[in-house]
């Protein structure tokens, strides 16, 4: 991994709009986020009790300097966890679509958590192309999607990573999740 | 939808959500005034923002895919341990990875100091082994487990633990099939299975006497070598790893338990009591139920993990026979010629001694089982002998009744009174053990009931965020369970409910489940609903689209009828045309081709009047029309309907369709039958790029594209090429399919052609053999690809010099040909080819010319004189006539061959 200074440095780039350092900074974010993902639900294993938020805590300790950042960037750098996180499970969804099917069932330990993983990575990858969908038309909306859901973010801090009122995520969240149950359930 | 669009509905959207009533309604009537579409989508929108609310769409802990996040750890520990491949560990090279398991990897190896030749297996466990003592009882463990000696056992050779602490053991390699494939693949009956469950318990019994065991005995330790020998692999593994002190952390008990096969678990297992000897001989039943009834004890799919540790705890299984006797008929076939018998004789065979046997191993109660593996196998020896068994002892009457096998003859009326009255007590015991039964299965069903009904109130309830995990299927399953419970005495609601959880099962391919409901909810509505209603049409459809589904084609047909014609009657030309183009689809499927031209043309002209003739609908019936020609090679009428099809698909649907690439691959199919290959392998790679851009993963559509490139390959003598593409065609299709529909057996057809075109002729032969036997059953008698397959079973046998077998097939196939096929059918022309060949061959040159006489004819009527065909026809027609010396034919023939060119 690179120096704590200099992804801190990248952090501050992207909160004041550098596309150029947000494109340096996900891959990044994406690796350590998966790697302490695995690492941490190895641990688990069976009683899987860490939180989204946890880890993404723990990403950002490791990543970031905590002495030359304001304490408000945090968020700045959950969002791009958030959609690292997407991009993550989306990536693993995919993958497990793409494994074959069959094998001795019963062989298998934990049946009912294959049959869920079966179910979860259908859903996660209708909604990661419905996302892309509305991100056509309304790119915050997919935006604010992405930071709840996938990084299980709070209003309060979606509010703050986007730079808009808590009640325009409100709204925009409301927005969202309509159209996607439209799109999703009929 | 654009931005503008959206910006438009946005900004309604905005202002409405802040109104409520009657002022939202007016504000949107007036801001969409002469806007019907912006109305729609602003209401539909409104609308969806209130459903996703009251639902809790996307909150909640319950929706966030942890288990898929959870199985990121496991995916990523698999690149570290190939990555030991080529590695040492001690004196072992590490050659490749063989196993995965939850617990340790399996490498093969081999001894880097070649003090020990030959492969061995290396399991190397994910977890350390770091405490001194643990390193200690492990190092203990290992020596009694090394001294195990026996011909069905596993030998552990070594072990130890690496650098960075994980501990590893060297095993005797075996090279061998699990349990079950290998007694399927070898079609065992179930005395054979028997035999070798015997060999399994010898192994666990020598175990046990020498103090160890075995605690993890599940099919895949289980390895059957070719030459038949049973091997048992892992004695004690799982006590090895087990830390002497619970705290100290291996994993914790709890998990250990978890570590387990469940299916295999013994109740004590679960419940974290002493393990004994008693476990094995729980494990051992299990495994001896699954290779009796094919399948296992508890049904575990679709449970969660407390409710299947809840099974092995409480639940008392049903008897290996009633078990069976449970499967769909599709299984029980299945299993049944697995195991070389008919399903009535399996189930005779299970019913009494063995089922008592299997239920003794797997009494909840660890001392109500077998005392030892040893009393197990003394009752699986007193079955040949007719003896009575430890597993009875307690029924006088079936004593009494052994008795009476043993001495069939010379029973006395003395005897017989006797064993009326035995007879009668033992009747009498059975029937309170029954009822026992019966009210503990009362109460636990009003147990699933209520537990239903609170996981439907939780989801319903918008104030309580979705933290019961209830997965669909579990809702699938308790709903049907509600059904057979809450509402069985009314059938007007049971029977809308069952059919409509029926449909659902059959969209997602549970037939088994699909075929349970949907013939109940049949029934119902048969009794209760009025045959002119649209639900007993509904239902008559379900259970057509059940039975078309499964490849039953004919029973799909009979209700379809029933269906279109009270459609028919009430006036639905929608559902009344679909059906109609259904029907025409298995008339098609069972070469019936006039009727299904018919029809379907039927269902073109209701689909152009109802939906218009550039349609979706119009383009399925010219599709379907397609096929039909192209069966009865009429090919370029079927190029010109595939055309018109494909060109109404792309307007109706756009050019990235599954309905544009089936199109696509039907017409690369017409070209292939019109012998133009070029054209038709470019035509069908754009089918399959195009399918394989539409679906992630392996679909049916892929599989025919798939075939089909493998055909054209194949007649381009392209052998190596086509035989992968049909291999892959065949796996997919095995996987969707099953082995008993038609379109596997095509393929597997495929693969005798590709064996024969390679010059192995027997082999061909065999394949081709079975694929007339399938067909036969499958399709019926009389079906044209049952000609086909016996046109290619006679070339094969020609081929091998089997004449006079070969030309009995040749006969059928002709025979067959003719019921099926005009007369200038290229099929049928090509069988007469075929057999008036192998006639020349065997001299009957009167029966051979007859045949080459009637392609002559054909052949100029069709194609001309100058046809090469015709021409070949014509002078094996002078051969023969010459053999046979009638002169005069060899001039009139000759005279004509001369009008020809050249």
């Amino acid at each position: 991994m690179r120096d704590k200074s200099e992804i801190t440095q990248l952090l501050v780039e992207v909160k004041e709009g550098s596309d150029e350092a947000y494109e340096k900074l996900f891959p990044l974010v994406y690796k350590e986020l998966k790697h302490i993902a695995c690492s941490k639900l190895k641990e688990e294993r069976n009683d899987i009790t860490i939180t989204e938020t946890e880890l993404v805590h723990e990403v950002y300790l490791k990543m970031i300097d905590q002495t030359c950042i304001e304490a408000s960037d945090k968020e700045h750098f959950m969002a791009i966890a958030a959609r690292c996180m997407r991009q993550i499970l989306v990536d693993h969804a995919r993958k497990k679509k793409a494994e074959k099917r069959g094998g001795d069932q019963q062989d298998i330990t934990y049946v009912d958590e294959l049959l869920k993983i079966k179910q979860e990575s259908t859903q996660v990858i209708n909604l990661d192309k419905k996302l892309n969908q509305l991100a056509e038309f309304d790119e915050r909306l997919a935006d604010v999607v992405t930071l709840r859901f996938f990084g299980q973010m709070t209003i309060h801090q979606t509010a703050k990573a986007l730079d808009v009122s808590e009640r325009t995520v409100k709204r925009d969240w409301a927005k969202a999740r309509g159209w996607l149950y439209k799109e999703l359930k009929n | 939808m654009n931005q503008q669009e959206w910006q438009k509905i946005d900004a309604i959207i905005d202002t409405a959500l802040e109104l409520e009533g009657d002022k939202r309604t007016a504000f949107i009537d007036e801001q969409c005034k002469g806007d019907e579409e912006l109305k729609t989508q602003v209401t539909e929108l409104l609308e969806s923002i209130e459903n996703s609310d009251t639902e809790n769409f996307l909150e909640g802990s319950a929706p966030y895919p942890k288990h898929l996040a959870a199985d990121l750890a496991k995916t990523e520990d698999k690149p570290q341990e190939s990555s030991l491949i080529g590695a040492t560990i001690d004196s072992y090279r590490i050659l490749e990875l063989v196993g995965h398991g939850g617990m340790a990897s399996v490498f093969l190896a081999e001894r880097a100091d070649e003090v020990y030749k030959g492969k061995v297996a290396l399991k190397l466990m994910r977890q350390g082994m770091d405490t001194p003592s643990n390193k200690a009882r492990f190092k203990r463990e290992r020596n009694i487990l090394a001294n195990l000696e026996h011909p069905n056992i596993a030998r552990l050779l070594d072990g130890g633990v690496t650098d960075k602490g994980l501990p590893y053991l060297v095993m005797e390699y075996v090279d061998g099939t699990p349990l079950y494939t290998y007694c399927d693949e070898h079609n065992l009956t179930i005395e054979q299975r028997l035999d070798l469950f015997k060999s399994i318990c010898q192994a666990v019994q020598y175990a046990h006497k020498n103090a160890v065991i075995h605690r993890d005995l599940k099919p895949a330790n289980i390895l059957v070598k070719e030459d038949g020998t049973v091997k048992v692999l892992d004695f004690g593994i799982a006590k090895l790893l087990e830390p002497e002190d619970p705290d100290e952390t291996l994993f914790q008990t709890r998990t250990g338990a978890r570590m387990l096969t469940l299916g295999y678990a013994a109740p004590e297992q679960i419940n974290n009591d002493p393990i004994t000897t008693s476990t094995d001989i729980y494990s051992l039943g299990v495994v001896l139920y699954e290779l009796l009834a094919a399948a296992s004890p508890f049904n575990m799919e679709g449970k969660n993990l407390s409710e299947i540790e809840s099974l092995i705890r409480t639940k008392t299984p049903e008897k290996p026979s009633s078990k069976y006797g449970e499967l769909s008929q599709l299984k029980q076939d299945k299993a049944a010629s697995q195991r070389v018998a008919n399903p009535d004789k399996i189930s005779r065979k299970l019913k009494g001694d063995l089922d008592a046997i299997v239920m003794k191993t797997l009494r909840k109660n660890p001392d109500a089982r077998y005392s030892s593996v040893d009393q197990l196998l003394q009752d699986l020896d007193r079955l040949n002998n007719n003896l009575p068994l430890i597993a009875r002892k307690d029924t006088i009457r079936y004593k009494i009744s052994k008795f009476l096998k043993r001495h069939k003859t010379g029973i006395s009326a003395a005897a017989g009174f006797i064993l009326l009255l035995a007879g009668f007590a033992g009747f009498h015991t059975w029937q309170i053990t029954e009822e026992r039964n019966r009210a503990q299965e009362e109460a636990q069903k009003a147990r699933t009931t209520l537990d239903y009904l609170i996981g439907v109130f939780q989801h319903a309830n918008p104030n309580r965020p979705g933290n019961q995990d209830i997965t669909a299927q579990q809702i699938l399953e308790q709903g049907t369970e509600y059904i057979q419970t809450k509402v069985k005495d009314q059938p007007d609601i049971k029977a809308p409910l069952t059919q409509s959880i029926g449909m659902i099962y059959l969209h997602l391919g549970e037939y088994d489940k699909a075929e349970t409901l949907l013939r109940e909810a049949l029934t119902l509505n048969k009794k209760f609903a009025s045959k002119e209603s649209r639900q007993w049409a509904a239902s008559l459809n379900s259970w057509g689209e059940y039975n078309m589904e499964i490849g039953k084609y004919d029973t799909a047909k009979k209700y379809f009828k029933k269906s279109a014609a009270v459609y028919n009657s009430l006036g639905n030309k929608n559902k009344y045309a679909s059906i109609i183009g259904e029907l025409g689809w298995i008339d098609y499927r069972n070469g019936d081709y006039e009727r299904a031209d018919s029809l379907l043309r039927k269902a073109l002209e209701i689909n152009r009047t109802v939906h218009g003739s550039e349609s979706r609908q119009a383009g399925t019936d010219l599709q379907y029309l397609g096929w039909i020609k192209n069966a009865q090679g009429q090919y370029d009428k079927a190029d010109s309907l595939f055309r018109e099809a494909l060109s109404i698909r792309k307007s109706a649907l756009g050019e990235n369709h599954r309905l544009v690439a089936q199109t696509l691959q039907s017409l690369g199919r017409t070209l292939y039958n019109k012998n133009d290959y070029a054209k038709a392998e470019e035509i069908e790679r754009q089918a399959l790029d195009l399918q394989q851009r539409i679906y992630d993963q392996d679909h049916p559509d892929i599989a025919t594209s798939l075939r089909i490139l493998g055909l054209i390959n194949m007649r381009q003598e392209e052998f190596p090429k086509a035989k992968t593409y049909f291999e892959d065609a065949l796996d997919m299709r095995l996987n969707f399919l099953g082995e008993h529909h038609p379109d596997v057996l095509k393929t597997q057809n495929d693969l005798g052609s590709i064996h024969f075109f390679e010059g192995n002729y027997m082999k061909a032969a065999d394949l081709f053999k079975q694929v007339v036997a399938s067909n036969k059953e499958v399709r019926g008698p009389d079906h044209p690809e049952v000609a086909t397959s016996l046109n290619n079973l006679a070339m094969s046998l020609r081929k091998a010099d089997r004449k006079d077998e070969a030309i009995e097939y040749y006969k059928e196939a002709l025979e067959i040909g003719r019921k099926n096929y005009s007369e200038e059918h290229p099929k049928l022309i090509q069988f007469q080819r075929n057999t008036a060949i192998l006639y020349e061959e065997l001299n009957e040159y009167q029966k051979a010319s007859a045949l080459w006489l009637q392609n002559f004819n054909v052949l100029k009527q069709k194609n001309g004189l100058n046809n090469s065909d015709a021409k070949e026809a014509l002078n094996h027609l002078i051969t023969c006539h010459r053999k046979l010396g009638n002169a005069e034919k060899v001039d009139k023939y000759n005279s004509i061959l001369a009008q020809t060119d050249n």
